[in-house]
């Protein structure tokens, strides 16, 4: 690792470098509180962590020191992605299965890319990565069809009969979608790819600081073949055990604040309510849709980051 | 939700289950914290205190100390998640998904002593 690097974790990591010291009188709880509120809601609905949203907005908007907002953040994330994963689990939508499997390539994606980050260009890894998530989201709004959600000849409990003991379907699994009212069942194809690009989008949230969902979701659903609220599910699911160590380590050199964390989490756990609400109810293809578009805007953002805009 | 084998929903209901018992236990904390903060007015934002300090700000009901104790049960719950996934699986004899959660445990051990050190 290079001096470079070190620097850089010092900057993010040591409380020493913190600036004025925040009161509460200072900092709206409020905002904060409606700032998880969203976060939570547009996490647990498209299942993603929302750490795209809460980290501007805590600096930007509330003007607090980029550690304490990276902090709060990972916390306020481990709170949705519990919170979405809690509920979709009870509901049957969450494949536990693959999900376990998954995290087993990603986390060491993730150190990997921990490791190699000093090795790139970090503006020209963003905008190669602003070109695949365009590529991605024109991909995740225009095709029609993904899995068994949008095409009733699909369903067929009989197929998951025999898939119980056919081996190459051993992570094949059933839903209840209230949209469509009945049984949609489906199968995972291609899990070596997933395993493959699992641990590519470990490596690539450590490279660009992104969460994992924005890359696990568009695998699980476009390579993997999952329908969407499965998805959204296994995603909220894995994001909960990722931020999880983020968070723990944020805590360990003191970058979390309980008093300004607070009414992020009780924000957050009211959204991510919302937003399981909200994504059980949707049409498959619209999440999609919607998926698609949140991935043009964090595109425009890579793209800013890599131009040094933000 | 019918064509969802046995085990399958077994593993559902456990991993459901504290997933829920964790974000609310942890909510009830966060909550009595900020109203303690609340109560007290407002003053400095400071870093979680130190682990050996923890029980003491409790009993003393320290406001900071209690929603550190409702963070640190919220950061642990998907670890439970992952201890309940390798107990459920270890009931049901299914050595691959043992490997798997054991293999995850490691992996997340590893990753957190990395950046630790």
């Amino acid at each position: 690792m290079t001096r470079r690097h070190f620097k850089r974790i010092d900057l993010l990591l040591s409380p020493m470098l913190l600036c004025p010291v925040v009161t509460l009188a200072e900092v709206n709880l409020w905002v904060l509180g409606g700032t998880g509120l969203v976060a939570g809601l547009l996490g647990s609905t498209l299942g993603v962590g929302g750490g795209v949203f809460i980290v501007p907005m805590l600096t930007l908007a509330l003007h607090l020191p980029i550690h304490i907002a990276i902090g709060s953040s990972l916390v306020a994330i481990v709170a949705t992605s519990c919170t979405a994963a809690g509920i979709y689990t009870k509901n049957r939508l969450t494949n536990v299965k693959l999900g376990l499997l998954l995290e087993t390539a990603t986390t060491p994606g993730a150190i990997v890319g921990a490791f190699i980050v000093t090795l790139l260009a970090s503006s020209a890894l963003s905008a190669l990565f602003g070109v695949i998530l365009i590529y991605v989201a024109y991909t995740m709004i225009t095709r029609q069809s993904v899995g068994a959600e949008d095409n009733p000849s699909q369903h067929s409990p009989a197929k998951h009969d025999n898939a119980s003991t056919d081996p190459s379907n051993w992570l094949a699994s059933s839903y209840y979608d209230q949209n469509l009212g009945r049984q949609v069942t489906y199968k995972v194809s291609h899990v070596p790819q997933g395993l493959g690009a699992g641990f590519l989008a470990g490596g690539l949230s450590s490279l660009l600081g992104i969460g994992g969902g924005i890359v696990q979701v568009p695998i699980m659903n476009l390579v993997m073949g999952l329908p969407m609220k499965p998805t959204i599910a296994t995603s909220s699911f894995m994001i909960a055990i990722t931020a999880t160590v983020g968070a723990l380590i944020h805590y360990y050199h003191g970058n979390v604040y309980p008093t300004m964390v607070a009414p992020l989490i009780i924000g957050v756990v009211i959204g991510a309510r919302l937003g399981t609400e909200l994504a059980q109810r949707a049409r498959g293809i619209l999440l999609r849709r919607v998926f698609g578009v949140f991935l043009s805007i964090t595109a425009v953002l890579m793209f800013c980051r890599a131009a040094s805009i933000i | 939700m019918k064509t969802k084998n046995l085990t399958e929903g077994r593993l559902d209901n456990r991993v459901s289950l504290s997933f829920r018992l964790g974000v609310m236990v942890s909510l009830a904390l966060v909550v009595v914290g900020l109203a303690l903060v609340a109560i007290a007015g407002a003053k400095d934002i400071e870093p979680t205190p130190p682990l050996s300090q923890l029980l003491e700000g409790i009993l003393k009901l320290d406001a900071a100390a209690i929603i550190t104790l409702g963070i640190l049960t919220l950061l642990l719950t998907p670890v439970a998640q992952v201890i309940v996934a390798l107990v459920t699986f270890s009931i049901d004899r299914d050595k691959l998904y043992l490997g798997v959660c054991i293999t995850l445990l490691c992996v997340l051990a590893f990753s957190l002593v990395l950046a630790l050190i």
